[in-house]
This record gives C-alpha cells, structure tokens and sequence, in this order.
C-alpha cells in the first residue's frame, strides 16, 4: 500500500519534473529559433552591404576638374595666340610646350 | 580638343588662347616654341603648332628647318628669326604671365572672362590632359554664370 502511494507520488513528482523540463525546453526551442532568425537578419544585412560595397569600388571615382585651391589669377594674353570669335568673352588658356 | 572645337570655338562661346610655355628640362621646347612664332610672322602659325604637335619626335634645329619647307614657307625669313631669336623675348612673357598665374607644368588651361585691354581674369585652371568631360563640365560652369 505504501509501495503504491510511494511510487504514485514519484511518479507525480516525475511528471511535475517533466512538464517543468518541457517547459524549458519549449523556451530554450523558442529562444534558439528567435537566434536563428535573428542571425538570418544580420545575413542578409551583411550581403546588401557587401553588395553595396561592390558596386561603390566597381565606379571609377571622377576626378574633379580644377583644385579648390585655385585662387584667380588675372594675366595678359598679348603674348599668345587666340584662335575663334574675338569678341567672345570667355576664354580657355592653354599653356603648352612642344616637346 | 575637336569637341572643344566643335561645341564651343566654332559657336563662338569662347575663344582659346595658345601660350607657349616651353619647360627648362625640354632642351629643344624653347626653339620650337620659335619655330612657331616664326611661322606665324608669314601667318602659318596655327598650321606650325598643329605640325609641332604631330611630331614630337622630331624638334631638333634640321627638324624645324623641314617642317617650315613642309609648310611652304619662305625659308631665308624663317632661318633668320630662329637664328636672331627675336621672338624669345615674347615667349619669355608668356611663361612669366603663366608663372605669375601659378602654373609649373603642362599642359595647364585656365578659364576666365576677358576684363579689358587683353587681360583675362582666370578663376578655373585644369592641370593636365583630362578627358573632354572634365573640359566641358568647367566651362560650362563658366557659361552659365556659376563660376
């Protein structure tokens, strides 16, 4: 008689232990599926990076055309020879030597 | 450049100056330079700097003697002005103006608007042979007003 309600209450125990360790097993299933999602996230953010980086090195960079540290300069131009409409008002200088 | 030829000298937007600007460490630049100022005392200028250009290999004083046969010119005059030198003065002020406006090597382009008497007030410079969109982009910077 005592054996029975022994072993029934172990067993009751065992089943509380049970459904306890079910419980966190269901929580630690949970939490390494919400892992994994969130690693496929960081992923996917790694490859649209990636690829971003790609395409930014594939671009060759223009350079730009003059340095901002050009100051203006006024200069005479009697000493060279014009070519085009002379009464245009703007000019293209070309300094230049032949060899 | 033909497209600058094309877009903007032939339509009159702007005009283009040529400088000489022969560097010291080019021994023949400075005789060449001459050949083409000598050219353009019997009007051949233009057709002397393009030929120059053409044949950079080949600016030695007998080079320049066959490129103003080449060009037809009256050739007792030509010998003359290279020997005398007499245009070096002239070349020599170009450089200075260049100099005085900051430029060291070539080839160099600055961009600006006549003020008066032959002077240009430069505001955009271009260091060396960029492609023609770099070209475009500054002048038609210039064109518009932005500077």
């Amino acid at each position: 008689m005592v054996l029975v309600a022994m072993v029934s209450v172990i067993s009751f125990n065992a089943g509380v232990v049970f459904s306890q360790t079910a419980d966190e097993i269901k929580s630690l299933r949970d939490e390494i599926k919400a892992l994994k999602e969130g690693q496929s996230a960081i992923q996917r953010d790694l490859q649209e990076i990636k690829s971003l980086l790609r395409t930014r090195q594939a671009k060759p960079q223009p350079q730009p055309p003059s340095p901002p540290e050009f100051k203006e300069a006024v200069l005479s131009i009697d000493s060279g020879h014009a070519r085009g409409d002379k009464n245009a008002k703007l000019v293209m200088i070309e300094f230049s030597d032949y060899q | 450049m033909p497209q600058i030829e094309k877009e903007y000298i032939e339509t009159g937007k702007m005009k283009y100056v040529f400088m000489d600007f022969p560097l010291p460490m080019h021994r023949q630049a400075m005789k060449a330079s001459e050949a083409g100022f000598c050219a353009g005392d019997q009007g051949k200028f233009w057709e002397m700097h393009d030929r120059l250009f053409a044949n950079q290999n080949a600016l030695n004083p007998e080079d320049l003697l066959k490129h103003a046969e080449a060009l037809g010119l009256e050739m007792t005059q030509f010998k003359g002005c290279l020997d005398s030198g007499k245009h070096g003065a002239e070349i020599r002020a170009a450089m200075a103006e260049g100099q005085k406006a900051g430029i060291t090597g070539t080839p160099a382009f600055l961009f600006g608007f006549i003020e008066s008497d032959n002077k240009v007030k430069a505001t955009k410079k271009i260091s060396g042979a960029f492609p023609y969109t770099n070209f475009k982009a500054a002048i038609d910077e210039m064109l518009s007003g932005k500077q």
